[in-house]
């Protein structure tokens, strides 16, 4: 079964764009306790405190010893305590998918071969699951651009698009 | 929308000490920067202008960081539509 390790970037940009039951839909996702517990101080949103009531959603306590062994390596990216414990939840889960829009967190992983993908990886995946139509899907990507916090070239966006009409 | 700037208008006359005709300047003089920041790397990631002059024009880093994220992006599309 797909695994999916989350981090607070993608619930929250989802939940602004009003997509955040695509997460729901993914078949095992674990969230950190300490993601859970940012996004739960940091958002108003009613729906993201829903998390815990998603059937396929795990909030973990992450802090295993024998993970600290990747605690030096960590180090070196001055990562928030959300992404350091994504990072050691996704190693220790491995083979599993991290999703996460933290730049540094991403490259971290990247070097510990972990699979990472973003918001628009998300998005993408949803229409070639059929979870949104080429239409929503257009929609979804020009909303994370204009109504999420999610800093991101409009000539990005526009190029993700063109990517899903030739697609779809 | 509308009352999502209305609020942050006041809370920034209150926390700036100042009226809302030189916050709103202010705004228009930050959001016309980022939108021709914005504009720039727009032409330099379709090819029309070259990399040295989207640096000229709108600086080394957010030309650095546009194209981390057309790798990212085009990473995370190969995914999602499955290719990758």
């Amino acid at each position: 079964m797909d695994k999916y390790v989350v981090d607070a970037g993608p619930l929250i940009h989802l939940d602004q764009i009003g997509q955040l039951r695509l997460l729901e839909k993914l078949p095992s996702l674990f969230i950190p306790t300490s993601v859970f517990m940012e996004i739960r101080h940091d958002t108003n949103s009613a729906d993201l405190k829903t998390i815990r009531k998603w059937p396929h959603a795990k909030i973990v306590a992450v802090g295993k010893p024998g993970l600290k062994s990747l605690n030096p390596f960590i180090k070196r990216f001055s990562l928030q305590r959300g992404e350091t414990d994504c990072i050691h939840l996704a190693f220790d889960l491995r083979p599993c998918t991290f999703l996460t829009d933290d730049l540094a967190a991403r490259i971290a992983a990247e070097k510990l071969s972990i699979e990472v993908h973003g918001t628009v990886g998300i998005i993408a995946y949803a229409f070639r699951q059929r979870w949104l139509s080429l239409n929503q899907a257009e929609e979804a990507l020009n909303r994370l651009y204009c109504q999420s916090s999610l800093f991101i070239t409009y000539a990005i966006i526009e190029n993700a698009i063109l990517r899903l009409r030739e697609t779809g | 929308m509308q009352e999502t700037m209305t609020t942050q208008l006041e809370e920034l006359a209150r926390l700036r000490h100042e009226g809302p005709s030189e916050i709103i300047a202010e705004a228009v003089k930050i959001g016309l920067s980022k939108l021709y920041v914005e504009s720039v790397l727009g032409q330099y990631l379709k090819k029309r202008i070259s990399r040295n002059k989207a640096i000229r024009l709108a600086g080394l880093d957010a030309v650095k960081l546009a194209e981390q994220q057309k790798r990212i992006v085009e990473k995370d599309l190969a995914w999602g539509l499955g290719r990758g």
